[in-house]
């Protein structure tokens, strides 16, 4: 299977590069599946720009963006794009803030010029923060304080890493996110929204010279600018100390969260090694989660979380309901177990096979959508990587060996840097 | 000059209808529930099959579809479950059951071997022959669980109030999950019946997207089908929906920071000849996101809600046109007031003829968006198979959205939707 993928199916093949004078970053990715093409920009800025006393600003900010510039009034962009039956919408993270517009090909100038003016005039008033901070608070109430487990992982991180990087969260406390003032947007827009902190990625369907020459009449003409570091960094001691809340859920949850180091070139197929192991413990019904302990009834369900393109310190949290007649702490002790047996034993038959077999499909099925694509290369574009690893991906898969699935499992999953986090139903 | 240019505009879309470019879409075996799109730009196949029944045929053992469903990939051929050989070579595979229909999907990697692979073991999930007690009584565990867990979340429990008051007496009230007391009685011989009725060639729809031609997807559906009985098609006796209180409003109390807010109302189905008029009104109502009526008066102006949408559930029996929002506790009674007003409006459907142009335009250039990409095409296929025939449906769609005029709205608008019969549940702490 791995020649179809190398053969059949990269990025490198589909994506020109280059960048304007002004510094913005172009990255045309060629597919014509479809008639369809996706304009977005992403800016490196996202909650781990932040700091204590002024966390959500750039989500905020990113609410803000759709209330009309000096050459457009309030929507206007939105209903523009509505009419010619496109789709358009933006997304916060921790390091990046993007916005999008998929449209049929014909309309790819009306996406840049729409855009590129929203990088310089934004219109930002007190009446409009007025209403969209409270839209806000709802999506705050609606994603974090109702959700027993977001809720739960709001404050793990903020156990872990303070209001620093990635412990701060994206949508903001209530506290700050009542505070946020006008000012306070345009001073994070005149910093961030500059073409050189920027990346312009166009996907799918479209004239790659005509639209080469729309980007330098819509974005050439924007000057560079100087970013400054906002952040500013608050002291913080990890505590291992368990985090035990009562909720409305129907089983105990249990999280166990570990501490990763940054993704580095360096370190890639570390950072490979224990993507593979954790989908080996944790990514199909075949996994050995699934077989030793939900198949056995030790536990309802188990989850992990673990982002591999991290660009600071990050969480890998592992966890799961124990049934009925289960015990937390059995189940905790199980889970612990897991990885300790392999540790100890190493693989099964055909088990690392089968792994990577599962990933390198996965990995062709997101070709499937230009939305994936430009997802996939502006993550890793914005976290300072380079998009080239997506296409490294499948050779430094095939190169993990069981040695170094070992090796990352005694690394990352100590029960000695392990925070236990328990969600009791009320 | 406005109408003018409207006029124009609608001239230019009537023009152009036949140069959208439609996927083509093959009979294979010459049969119309087996349906393929060709798409080699990837080394993928997406298969998608139909069957063709949900919860509604559940009758007194509430929950058994998705039950007996989601047996089937967890048998265990070899001593090594089902949904395990799937994923040894890379394959994806899911169910799902909705409440007129149920339906199996696999992705996979597009070789000779995996598609004889893939359809074999199809072959066998299909035939169930490895139902065991032991499987039931875990997936019963873990039925029951969800359950409870449903008891606790605000939008199952709002959905969940919601259906089996304006639904009562029809297969549609009842959650797709069941009740406890139901999937603690299924018991195994029920099981593979229900199997058995729901699973046969005339039940079964096949969609296929994706590198393979119709050679092979004819050897595929061979594969797929042998030894699983012909049977035969059941017409089934239609629901009627008796909904009929007026404008009645259910709390139910839960300690969220949010109240969720869901409103009912009656409405058409897929086939109804009013279907586009509602369809064009309802995109203009709540039904296209931002700009529509209600994110207008809901989230722009007043910043109440994060969202708030309206959509049109076509069910194979009737319609239901659906709102849901949520919003602070204590700003309950204003949205639900916002709400009502709105409705207002929409039943008046007071709306520029330039509105209606713009949503019309907006449906029809968003057509193509509707197939760019593997998945989009499959879930296309598999909604065609089940309402219509490919060669109308695509003339049908834009025709349908071409003829719509404010007027024809307003005339269909209060015979479709019975906006009097409306239910409103709210659950929170408001």
């Amino acid at each position: 299977m791995s020649d179809i993928a190398i053969s059949g199916v990269n990025f490198n093949d589909r994506i020109e590069q280059y960048q304007l004078n002004n510094g913005l970053k172009i990255i045309l990715i060629n597919d014509d599946r479809s008639s369809t093409v996706m304009s977005s920009i992403w800016y490196k800025v996202g909650s781990s720009y932040e700091y204590e006393g002024v966390t959500g600003i750039s989500h905020v900010l990113e609410h803000m963006m759709f209330k009309g510039t000096k050459n457009t009034k309030p929507g206007e962009f939105s209903r523009e794009i509505k009419k010619i039956g496109g789709t358009e919408n933006a997304f916060t993270g921790k390091d990046f803030t993007g916005y999008y517009q998929k449209v049929h090909k014909d309309y790819i100038e009306l996406c840049l010029k729409f855009e590129s003016d929203r990088m310089t005039n934004l219109n930002l008033s007190k009446n409009d923060l007025k209403s969209e901070r409270e839209v806000v608070k709802e999506e705050r109430r609606l994603r974090t304080e109702d959700n027993p487990t977001s809720k739960v992982f709001e404050k793990i991180g903020l156990q872990f890493f303070g209001f620093n990087g990635y412990g701060i969260p994206i949508v903001g406390t209530m506290d700050d996110l009542n505070a946020i003032t006008v000012e306070d947007l345009r001073k994070w827009y005149s910093n961030y929204y500059a073409p050189n902190n920027a990346t312009l990625i166009i996907a799918g369907s479209f004239n790659k010279e005509e639209t080469k020459k729309l980007i330098q009449k819509y974005y050439g003409k924007i000057e560079k600018r100087s970013i400054q570091n906002f952040s500013k960094k608050s002291n913080i001691q990890i505590s291992y100390e368990d985090i035990i809340l009562k909720d409305y859920v129907s089983d105990p949850i249990l999280i166990l969260s570990f501490n990763k180091e940054p993704f580095t070139n360096i370190n890639r197929k570390e950072s490979y090694a224990l993507e593979i192991l954790l989908e080996l413990m944790d990514g199909s019904y075949s996994s050995r989660f699934s077989t030793n302990l939900i198949d056995k009834q030790i536990a309802f369900n188990t989850f992990i979380s673990y982002d591999t393109y991290s660009k600071e310190n990050n969480l890998v949290s592992i966890g799961g309901s124990p049934r009925k007649n289960v015990s937390v702490d059995e189940l905790k002790t199980l889970i612990i177990k897991e990885f300790n047996n392999f540790i100890e034993k190493g693989l099964k038959d055909n088990e690392l096979k089968y792994t990577k077999s599962r990933l390198i499909a996965h990995n062709i099925y997101k070709f499937d959508s230009i939305f994936y694509q430009a997802m996939q290369v502006g993550t890793l574009e914005t976290k300072g990587f380079n998009w080239q690893l997506l296409d490294q991906y499948i050779i430094d898969i095939e190169s993990i060996t069981e040695q170094d699935l070992i090796n990352v499992a005694k690394k990352y999953i100590s029960e000695d840097h392990m925070l236990t986090s328990i969600i009791n139903p009320l | 000059m406005i109408k003018f240019i409207f006029i124009s505009i609608l001239v230019f879309f009537i023009y152009q209808y036949d140069s959208y470019a439609y996927p083509n879409i093959k009979f294979i075996k010459d049969n119309s529930n087996y349906l393929l799109i060709e798409e080699n730009s990837l080394p993928i196949i997406d298969i998608r099959i139909g069957i063709k029944y949900g919860s509604r045929d559940d009758e007194s053992r509430k929950g058994i579809t998705n039950f007996a469903v989601n047996l089937l990939h967890k048998q265990k051929v070899d001593n090594i479950k089902l949904i395990n050989h799937f994923e040894r070579i890379g394959a994806i595979y899911n169910s799902d059951v909705n409440r007129d229909s149920s339906h199996i999907s696999v992705r996979l990697i597009s070789t000779p071997e995996n598609i004889d692979y893939v359809s074999k073991k199809l072959n066998i999930l299909l035939k169930h022959n490895h139902i065991t007690q032991s499987l039931i009584d875990d997936n019963r565990d873990k039925v029951l669980n969800t359950i409870n867990k449903s008891k606790l979340n605000p939008t199952s429990i709002i959905q969940n109030k919601a259906n089996e008051i304006f639904f009562t007496n029809t297969g549609y009230a009842h959650p797709i999950l069941g009740y406890k007391k139901n999937i603690e009685d299924l018991n195994i011989e029920e099981l593979r019946n229900h199997l058995d009725l729901i699973i046969n060639q005339k039940s079964i729809e096949i969609n296929i997207v994706g590198d393979i031609n119709e050679n092979s997807s004819v050897n595929l559906i061979s594969n797929l089908f042998k030894g699983i009985p012909q049977g035969r098609y059941v017409d089934k006796e239609k629901f009627i929906l008796n909904y009929k209180k007026r404008r009645r409003l259910i709390n139910i109390p839960h300690g969220s920071k949010q109240t969720h807010i869901a409103i009912y109302a009656p409405s058409i189905t897929r086939l109804d000849k009013n279907f586009y008029n509602i369809l064009v009104a309802n995109y203009i109502f709540g039904g296209s996101g931002f700009g529509s009526m209600l994110m207008k008066e809901i989230r722009e102006k007043k910043g109440l809600a994060y969202s708030v949408y309206s959509y049109l559930m076509p069910y194979n029996d009737f319609g239901v046109l659906k709102i849901s929002m949520q919003t602070e506790n204590k700003n309950t009674n204003k949205a639900i007031e916002i709400l009502k007003n709105q409705i207002i409006r929409f039943r008046n459907f007071n709306i520029s003829r330039s509105s209606v142009g713009f949503a019309k335009i907006g449906l029809l250039r968003s057509f193509n968006l509707r197939f760019d990409t593997n998945k989009k095409m499959l879930e296309n296929l598999s909604a065609i198979n089940e309402y219509d025939i490919p060669e109308n449906y695509f003339k049908n769609y834009i025709n349908g959205i071409n003829n719509v005029t404010i007027h024809s709205i307003r005339q269909s608008l209060n015979s479709s939707i019975m906006f009097d019969n409306n239910l409103i549940v709210t659950v929170g702490d408001h």
